[in-house]
């Protein structure tokens, strides 16, 4: 127990060196694709890189494991966790929410044939695929007899592509990106979304104080028109109609 | 070859023999044993690995189905893996140690992986796993390296044991048995008891062929007493009757007229004479087979130039060697040198005052004897020395060589010279 502690007062240490000395913000994420990557071209990378900037900050977001990601913002190695649905904190009591939503995520179910969905007991007895760790989409499945985890959406996608799977459930704007990535025109979304959720950005209580900093630069954003700008820009270019 | 290096010589082949016979059938036993661990492994591959396989082929998890791949050419002796996919992808993984596998040497185990889909066998591709038999052959032969290596050990110990066991147990002792009877060999030495001096006595088969010897050799002395008691006996009373048969010669002789015949007479109770010296000899010492010829030959010559009518004018000059000779040869040699001083005495010195006479008999080798005789008379005629004459006398000498199946020469210059070499 003792070295555990001390392993992570030394881990701290180091990361406070490495990141505690300027004006910049560290924040978490998991995701590499068109939300965000580490080329800083996603398009939260840019809407949370505006946001900062009007606050005074500079917002550095580092790639983490998905399991390791709220872990380390909660014991305070990070500063903040890029993109979560409401209700973190409950689990994670060191966070805090921003309580201005960075966007909106559709769970949508992709097909390669047109499904009359409406909800999730209309897909019960499909062959369903979901990508492992989805909480939202792993929670609402729970007892659907044709059910197969996958490690992510290469195999969710490519599994629908292969006619192994009716539906793969997966959000609608980095499915389709991952969809333009893999080359499958084919497959496309069932409107409509299965569940929409609110997705927020999330800080370490050190950081308490900017919550409300963060909130307003947000909905700046969105009243003066460049949050829509750089959604736009950053997803059109996926989306089939 | 000492028994005791017999004893190891054989212990190694023995130990030999059996590996070369064991060693080929233990590793056809460990090859039949690792082929079967690796049909084993071949199920258990097939039982716990191809669902896996099969999951991740169907997920088209080929990241997690490489690791499978990569976790199943770890088991021993399966050099590759491929899985072939539904779409003709090859995912192959090759054991690190042979990145190179030929292929066509291995034994191949195929497998279809096939995933249940809404009441379907749905063919995802198959599996194929490549088996190196050689190396498992090759590994058996190895394994069996250290065996043999130990078999040897052991072979070399335990026959280096045996060997020193014997050697130490019964060896030496039958070593020094055996010098004890070789130097024990003669009659006065029967008496000695052998003991092989060990710390501590044992009731074993040593100990039973000791005694057993041992008394033997106390009953071959008892006989050996009795018989040289006999033997002096029979001498005696051949020395008694050989002095009967010369005196009853030498009646005679005083009995007649005739030069000849009184001659004749005379030269066989002479002849008789070296016989009687013999007998004597051999009668009044202890041992009565054999005698040195140091004791007989001046003994005699004295006997002879102490009877004959001017021998004590002559001056004898004898060198005579220790030799050992039986009573047969001591026979041989007293005949020839009576007749040679006979002849000196009798032709010889015949206007000489005084004469000289020289007898020597030594070891000229390991093999050879040399006699010689010499005398400074008149010599003899070259017909004597070619054979052709010289009567009785140098018949006889010439049997007498005969027997020894020796060289004879003669030379009548200057005196008589006489040299024998005969083997002894």
């Amino acid at each position: 127990m003792k070295k555990t502690v001390c392993a992570v007062l030394m881990l701290l240490a180091v990361l406070s060196t490495l990141y505690g000395n300027d004006n910049k913000f560290y924040i978490s994420t998991s995701y590499k694709n068109l939300l965000s990557n580490p080329e800083k071209s996603g398009m939260l990378d840019r809407i949370m890189d505006e946001a900062f900037h009007r606050i005074g900050l500079e917002a550095e977001i580092v790639f983490t494991r998905t399991e390791k990601s709220l872990v380390d913002v909660n014991a305070g190695l990070l500063d903040g966790e890029l993109n979560r649905v409401a209700g973190m904190e409950e689990e994670y009591s060191n966070l805090v929410q921003v309580p201005e939503p960075n966007m909106t995520m559709h769970f949508v179910a992709f097909a390669k044939q047109d499904f009359q969905i409406d909800g999730w007991e209309s897909i019960r007895n499909l062959y369903i695929g979901i990508v492992k760790g989805w909480k939202i989409l792993e929670q609402n499945t729970t007892g659907f007899p044709h059910r197969s985890l996958v490690p992510s959406e290469t195999e969710l996608f490519t599994m629908l592509h292969k006619d192994r799977l009716d539906v793969a459930l997966y959000s609608k704007l980095t499915g389709y990106a991952a969809l333009e990535e893999m080359n499958y025109d084919e497959l496309f979304h069932l409107e409509p979304p299965l569940v929409s959720r609110k997705m927020y950005l999330y800080v370490h209580k050190s950081h308490a104080a900017l919550v409300p900093k963060i909130a307003d630069a947000l909905r700046s954003m969105k009243d003066d028109g460049s949050y829509q700008r750089i959604v736009s820009d950053s997803t059109d270019p996926y989306i089939k109609p | 070859m000492s028994i005791a290096r017999r004893y190891t010589l054989y212990t190694l082949l023995l130990m030999l023999v059996l590996t070369a016979v064991f060693a080929p059938l233990m590793s056809l036993a460990s090859y039949r044993q690792e082929y079967r661990r690796v049909s084993e492994q071949i199920e258990q591959i097939e039982h716990s690995h191809i669902p896996a396989l099969v999951s991740s082929l169907w997920m088209t998890h080929y990241k997690l189905l490489q690791e499978q791949i990569e976790g199943i050419v770890e088991f021993p002796y399966i050099d590759q893996v491929e899985v072939i996919d539904d779409e003709g992808c090859l995912y192959s993984v090759n054991y690190r140690k042979n990145p190179t596998p030929q292929r066509e040497k291995m034994k191949k185990y195929r497998h279809t992986l096939t995933y249940e889909y809404r009441g379907e066998e749905i063919q995802l591709g198959k599996l194929i796993l490549y088996v190196n038999t050689r190396r498992l052959r090759s590994d058996v032969i190895k394994g069996q390296v250290p065996f043999l290596l130990y078999n040897l050990l052991v072979a070399l110990s335990l026959a280096v044991a045996v060997s020193f066991l014997f050697h130490m147990m019964v060896g030496r002792h039958l070593r020094r048995f055996a010098e004890f009877l070789q130097s024990s060999s003669d009659s006065s030495s029967l008496s000695r008891h052998f003991s092989y001096g060990r710390r501590k006595s044992y009731d074993d088969e040593l100990t039973q062929l000791a005694e057993a010897v041992n008394s033997m050799r106390q009953k071959l002395r008892g006989q050996f007493e009795e018989k040289e008691m006999l033997l002096r006996e029979v001498h005696h009373r051949i020395k008694n009757n050989i002095s009967s048969v010369q005196a009853l010669l030498k009646m005679q002789a005083d009995s007649i007229d005739n030069s000849d015949a009184l001659v004749a007479l005379d030269d066989a109770a002479s002849r008789l004479q070296s016989m009687m010296v013999l007998y004597d000899k051999l009668y009044r010492q202890g041992m009565v087979e054999s005698m040195s010829v140091a004791e007989y030959l001046p003994t005699l010559l004295h006997e002879i130039l102490g009877v004959f009518p001017g021998g004590k004018k002559v001056q004898l000059h004898t060198e005579i060697d220790n030799i050992l000779f039986d009573a047969q040869e001591l026979s041989y040699l007293g005949i020839m040198t009576n007749e040679l001083v006979t002849n000196s005495l009798k032709h010889g010195f015949l206007d000489q005052t005084e004469g000289h006479i020289s007898v020597v008999l030594r070891r000229q080798s390991e093999q050879k004897l040399e006699f010689i005789y010499r005398d400074d008379g008149v010599g003899v005629s070259d017909s004597v020395i070619s054979g052709e004459s010289g009567g009785l006398g140098f018949m006889l000498i010439r049997s007498m060589i005969d027997q020894f199946e020796g060289t004879f020469e003669i030379s009548g210059k200057q005196g008589i010279l006489v040299r024998i070499l005969f083997s002894h």
